[in-house]
Order: structure tokens, then C-alpha cells, then sequence
């Protein structure tokens, strides 16, 4: 009996590497095409059968990218880098002081409020992008940063959502000895919970900058002069504007994706946690 | 940073309050909330009771825009549309993210760079997603067509080309980027199930299929309502990947209502119109998620 069970343990795990096995063979067989086509020479991506090494192998396509006279392919990147950095630490700072009171301080209708902000997780971008739009529009915002910056910093509920649930976990006894000795609640927050928090932090940080990233319909909206351009937009643009072979666009796109994806494979646990935790969806 | 010394130096006992500081901290959020979300929330309604082009200023309609929209057979085009990727992209994803889950839930080292794997479209943008799939569904060149023949002999359609397929291929690439999330949540539910269920069944003599069905997936019925509520909320709202691989075509075979929004206002201009279809989408995200929590209290147990 003992003896069955054990045998038919290894049988089915066995099924499962399998089955796993197939299945993670298609998963990442969208990013072996794309590295494979994006170093393959000029004509070899519509050779018959398709090769799926690409032999001879050149970096042409990359350099030929960067040296497009009507795409600042490079400038891109740039881009993208500074709104990231700008919106994850201003998304660090506001959300963490925000989370923070709604867990540890006792003030006014607090929990009204947080419900109140909460509920606006629920509606939809599409409702608001109009609108928006126009409020920009009439700012004089329209192709700068701030309507990208702006929103994403002051209005990232979800974030003080995932923190607030961290702080909660802090036991009170902490904040209440600070406050007997007379530590200001900024303090408090600053050289306290800060520290403590920085699991947490990591992961806001980790889902605010992929989120930042990979968003497209701002940019997109907002965003009307190249050089300003993300690198989503960019691709994009040289994807539906251009008519320019597949192997560039495939280099196009291993550059957008291959440098988030090494860094991510590492910071996984952070983000595969926020997600459990929070909910939010990619 | 010696930033806290500034606010340490608030002698006054209004200053250090708690109730103030509170107040103070949120501020910021408070600020955003009306600016960023609320206020754009009550200009979409008036918006949505208007023409207005950015040209000429906005003309007062009424229910004109509405009355329009129900009219158009085109909207209703759009609409199934919308329906049709969500009921089939949904289901599916979340049968596969559950049985990926089940099939990783062992403690083996192999399973880590499994799981690692199914997670990487996690990261990955849709546009990237997007281009890289367009070409694997490419239909002289794709790899996905000559896999087709070359394993089965099957004659691939031509995908994004096809009125017939497109749409297809747009659940497909959602399926595969939403598979990973859908495991991960199942992950997480599975974990938190005590195996004392377990161990109380196999004494009972249940086999693997009975222990799935009667304990797993009973008590996995409120990971099941979430990832059922979320994706529903952001299927309805799906863009990026529709703009890139198809911009609502072939025939308007893929026109979703989240790029209908987009199209109309920001193609065409038509600020108010667009509103209007915006608030049909939010309607109906709004109703299908009420009905959901309806339906929702007969079959998940806490």
C-alpha cells in the first residue's frame, strides 16, 4: 500500500515535469524567436524551413536601430529611466507617509477617507483619460512629463493599500515609546517605520517601476514630440509608422524587454509577494 | 538626510498633533484623489452630455450621444466583441493558471525555475508581446504555422489578417501573458489550504481526482472569485495589445471598447461621444462585477 502510493507519487510528478516542461517550452518560445530573429542577417528571417539559430549571427540590427535618422531609438531609453526613477521614488515617498497614518495615527474620519480613495481603484482609465486630457490641455501640460508624473505620484492608491497592510503588522508599543519620548510624527515615520518597512518598499518599488515601465496608453495620450517619446511608444511607433523589416523590430523589442526581464528574475520574490498581497494585476 | 530636525523643532502643541499630522500626511493623497480622479470622474458625465471636438466649443446634447450609441450596429459590433474576449480568454486562462498551479505546488528545486518561467510574461510589456507574437503569427513566416504543418499537418489560418481568426490570436497572446498571474494567485490559495483535509480524506480512501474536486477546489472558491473579479475588470478594458497587433481590425473583428474609446476620442476627436462609450464600459464592468458578487455568494465558501 505504502509501496503503491509511493511509486504512484513519482508517476504523477513525473506527468507534472512533463506537462510543465511542454508548457514553459511555449511560454518562452515568443523570447527565443525574438532574440533569434533580432541577430539573424538581412533575409535570413524569411528563409524556409525558419532556422532557428541564427547562423551567421551580427549585431547589425541593433546598430542599424540606434542609427535611424527618424527614431532616437537611444533617447528612448533615457526616457523611460528618468520617469521610472522619477514616479517610483515619488510613489515610495507620498504612498509610505500616507500608509503610515492610515494605520498609526488616529485622525479625522481616517478610515472614510481611506475608503474613499480606495474606491477609486475601481474605476476604469478609460473614464478618466478624456477628461484628463483636457485638463492637461488646458494646463499647457500636454507633451511634458508632468501629467504622466503627476497622477501616478498623488493618486497611487494601491500602493498606500500594500504598505498599509505592512504597517499594520508593527506592533503599537513602538510608536507609542516614541511618542513619550517626543519624537515628532514625522520622525516617527522617517527614522522608525521607514526602516522597518523596507521589505515592503522594495516591493512597491519593484511593481510601481514595472508598472511606470511598461504603461502605454499615457505616454501615448500625452506624449506627442520623438524625443520625449518612452520606450513603449517608441516601439510601438516604429512598429505601426514604419515599414522596416521584422528583424529590427524584433531588436526593438528584445531591448525593451531583456534588461527588465534579467532584473526582475532576480527581484521576483519582492514581486510575486505585492502581488499576493495586493492583488493588482500586471 | 537630517530632514526630520525641521519637524522636530514644532514646538506648538497644534503642530505635533496627531489629528493634524494625520491629516497632513494624507494630504497629498487627498489632493490627488480630486484632481486626478474624482474631478475627471464628474467632467467625464458632463463630457459624455456634450459634442465637443477641441475645435469648436462644447455643444449641450443631452442624452444625444446615448440615443447615437444605441443606434449604431457598429457599437454592438464592438461590444460582442468585448464579450466574446472576455468569456473565452477568462475561463481558459484561469483553467490553465489553475492547473499550472496544481502541477508546481511540490517542493522540488525544478519547480522554482518553472514557476520562474510562467511568470516572465508577467514583465513583459504588451507592446513587446505584441510585436514578437505578431511575428510568430505571421502568416507566411510565422513559426507558429510551420510548428502547425510540421507537427500535425494542420494548414494554419492567417491569423491577424484573418476577420475569422484575429480575435483568436489576441486571446492567445492574453492567455499567455495572464497565465503566470492566474498561477501565482492559485499559488497562494493552495497554500493557504490546512492539509489536515487532505490527510482526513486519503484515511477516508479518496483518490486525487476526489480530493481535487471535493476539497481543493471547494476551498479554493475564494482565490477563484478574485481572479474572477479582477479579470474581468481589466478584460473589459483591454488596449495595448489590440492597438499594436491588429488596431481593431481586420473588419473590425478585434475592436474592443477600450480601443473604441481610444479611437473615437483621440483619432477622431470626438471628446464627448468617446466619453459616452467610456461610461457604457464603466457601466458595464460596474454590472458585471455587482452580478458576480450576486452569483459570487452561492458557490464561494469562506
Amino acid at each position: 500500500m505504502a509501496l503503491a502510493k509511493k511509486t504512484g507519487n513519482k508517476v504523477v510528478i513525473a506527468l507534472s515535469l512533463l506537462i510543465l516542461g511542454v508548457g514553459s517550452f511555449i511560454m518562452i518560445l515568443p523570447f527565443i524567436w525574438m532574440l533569434s530573429t533580432s541577430f539573424k542577417i538581412p533575409g535570413a528571417e524569411y528563409s524556409f524551413p525558419p532556422e532557428w539559430l541564427p547562423i551567421p549571427a551580427t549585431i547589425g540590427n541593433y546598430i542599424e536601430l540606434f542609427s535611424l535618422d527618424f527614431l532616437p531609438y537611444g533617447r528612448f531609453f533615457l526616457n523611460s529611466i528618468y520617469l521610472t526613477a522619477i514616479i517610483t521614488a515619488g510613489c515610495l515617498f507620498f504612498d509610505s507617509l500616507a500608509a503610515f497614518a492610515f494605520a498609526k495615527l488616529r485622525f479625522w474620519k481616517r478610515d472614510t477617507i481611506f475608503l474613499i480613495l480606495l474606491s477609486s481603484m475601481m474605476l476604469p482609465v478609460a473614464v478618466r483619460i478624456i477628461p484628463l486630457y483636457l485638463m492637461m490641455s488646458l494646463l499647457h501640460w500636454l507633451d511634458t512629463y508632468l501629467p504622466l508624473i503627476l497622477p501616478r505620484i498623488f493618486a497611487g492608491i494601491w500602493g498606500t493599500f500594500l504598505l498599509r497592510q505592512f504597517f499594520l503588522t508593527i506592533p503599537d508599543d513602538l510608536l507609542d515609546a516614541a511618542k513619550i519620548d517626543g519624537c515628532s510624527f514625522f520622525r516617527i515615520y522617517w527614522q522608525i517605520m521607514l526602516p522597518l518597512a523596507k521589505p515592503a518598499l522594495i516591493t512597491l518599488a519593484v511593481i510601481a517601476s514595472l508598472a511606470t515601465w511598461n504603461d502605454f496608453l499615457q505616454p501615448l495620450v500625452y506624449l506627442t514630440s520623438l524625443e520625449k517619446y518612452t520606450v513603449q511608444i517608441g516601439l510601438a511607433y516604429l512598429v505601426t509608422d514604419y515599414e522596416v523589416e521584422w528583424r529590427m523590430f524584433m531588436a526593438g523589442s528584445t531591448l525593451a524587454v531583456v534588461p527588465i526581464l534579467l532584473v526582475y528574475v532576480f527581484l521576483q520574490k519582492h514581486y510575486t509577494r505585492g502581488i499576493v498581497m495586493s492583488g493588482i494585476k500586471g | 538626510m537630517k530632514f526630520h530636525r525641521f519637524f522636530d523643532s514644532f514646538r506648538s502643541p497644534f503642530l505635533r498633533s496627531e489629528n493634524i499630522n494625520g491629516l497632513l500626511f494624507v494630504l497629498p493623497l487627498i489632493f490627488g484623489f480630486f484632481a486626478f480622479q474624482f474631478y475627471p470622474f464628474l467632467a467625464s458625465v458632463f463630457l459624455s452630455l456634450t459634442r465637443y471636438n477641441l475645435l469648436q466649443p462644447a455643444r449641450w446634447v443631452g442624452i444625444g450621444n446615448f440615443v447615437l450609441l444605441v443606434k449604431d450596429p457598429d457599437f454592438y459590433k464592438v461590444l460582442w466583441n468585448t464579450v466574446y474576449f472576455t468569456t473565452v480568454s477568462i475561463p481558459a486562462g484561469m483553467i490553465g493558471g489553475l492547473f499550472l498551479a496544481l502541477l508546481v505546488n511540490h517542493k522540488l528545486k525544478t519547480m522554482t525555475l518553472f514557476r520562474t518561467i510562467y511568470f516572465l510574461p508577467m514583465f513583459t510589456s504588451w507592446i513587446a508581446a505584441g510585436v514578437v507574437w505578431a511575428w510568430l503569427l505571421h502568416p507566411s513566416f510565422g513559426l507558429v504555422n510551420y510548428i502547425l504543418w510540421g507537427l500535425f499537418r494542420i494548414e494554419g489560418p492567417e491569423w491577424l489578417v484573418d476577420a475569422r481568426w484575429a480575435m483568436l490570436a489576441i486571446i492567445i497572446v492574453s492567455i499567455w501573458k495572464n497565465i503566470g498571474y492566474n498561477m501565482l494567485i492559485f499559488l497562494a490559495g493552495l497554500q493557504g489550504i490546512p492539509h489536515t483535509f487532505y490527510e482526513a480524506a486519503e484515511l477516508d480512501g479518496a483518490g486525487r481526482i476526489r480530493r481535487l474536486w471535493h476539497i481543493t477546489i471547494p476551498l479554493l472558491s475564494p482565490t477563484t472569485f478574485f481572479i474572477l473579479i479582477v479579470s474581468v475588470i481589466a478584460a473589459f478594458q483591454i488596449f495595448d495589445v489590440v492597438y499594436i497587433m491588429t488596431e481593431g481590425g481586420p473588419e473590425w473583428s478585434t475592436r474592443v471598447i477600450g480601443y473604441h474609446v481610444w479611437n473615437t476620442g483621440f483619432r477622431y476627436m470626438k471628446m464627448g461621444y468617446a466619453s459616452a462609450i467610456a461610461w457604457v464600459l464603466f457601466i458595464f464592468i460596474f454590472g458585471a462585477t455587482l452580478i458576480q458578487w450576486r452569483i459570487g455568494k452561492r458557490w464561494v465558501h469562506y
